[in-house]
């Protein structure tokens, strides 16, 4: 995931472009088998926990330890909108050994903000060695 | 109310896309693990589809959801998501087939 050492609270992300594509509608639909029919069209929206996955990952690729997922949605979101995802580094700090980041995220059609989305993850272990 | 999903490799690696830890065993090997995992947000959107089955469109524009992650769900697995009304919302719970709570947290519309 990159080093633990280089992330800084504050620190931003973004703006990162997501399309809301027919292909990337059906993966997160199909994927779970969802049946709602408001999602015949409508995005389903805790995709804004995966894109939020995407913005720390824009600096810091790598697997996560997907710890706590907060989603808040505001407005539906269709197949063919296009949304902007911005990032903030939230919380770093070290729990029982383990190294927790959070990113608060928004994501915006246009001017207006559509969900907001805060991903806590553990950073892996394998890339904490020797640098805490 | 609840919602049970049987949990496919196919499933995961539809969700998740190819070469990560929930769609590729070698890579899920490197990282440490002995099998895939789902992804966490894959749990979460079984969640989501039984609060929207709950609360209709309102869950789309109005919905507030925060939980916790406590165990992986494993390729095979039957997980079952529950919605309990409570005094500000819903209590959310993941549970397998084999009682292990996988996921909780709280849910409500604003």
């Amino acid at each position: 995931m990159g080093r633990w050492t280089d992330a800084t609270l504050g620190e931003t992300f973004g703006p990162l472009e997501f399309r809301m594509s027919e292909k990337l509608h059906r993966r997160y639909i199909d994927g779970v088998h969802n049946e709602q029919a408001v999602h015949a069209d409508v995005i389903d929206p805790t995709v804004a926990g995966n894109f939020a996955i995407g913005i720390i990952g824009s600096k810091y690729p790598g697997p996560i330890i997907h710890s706590h997922q907060e989603l808040k949605f505001f407005v539906p979101v269709r197949v063919g909108d296009v949304v902007v995802g911005t990032g903030t580094l939230s919380l770093k700090e070290m729990r029982r050994d383990k190294a927790y980041v959070a990113v608060d995220c928004d994501f915006k059609r246009g001017d207006e903000l559509v969900w907001w989305a805060r991903m806590t993850c553990i950073w892996p272990e394998v890339h904490l060695r020797g640098e805490v | 109310m609840n919602l049970t999903k049987h949990v496919t490799q196919d499933d995961m690696t539809l969700y998740s896309g190819p070469g990560n830890i929930h769609s590729d065993i070698e890579v899920a090997k490197r990282t440490g693990l002995d099998a895939t995992i789902a992804q966490g947000m894959q749990t979460l959107a079984y969640a989501s589809e039984l609060l929207t089955h709950i609360c209709g469109a309102d869950w789309i524009e109005r919905g507030e959801i925060s939980v916790k992650f406590i165990k992986p769900v494993l390729a095979g697995d039957d997980v079952t998501v529950s919605a309990l009304e409570s005094a500000d919302g819903y209590e959310v719970e993941a549970t397998n087939q084999r009682g292990d709570t996988l996921m909780v947290g709280t849910a409500r519309l604003r």
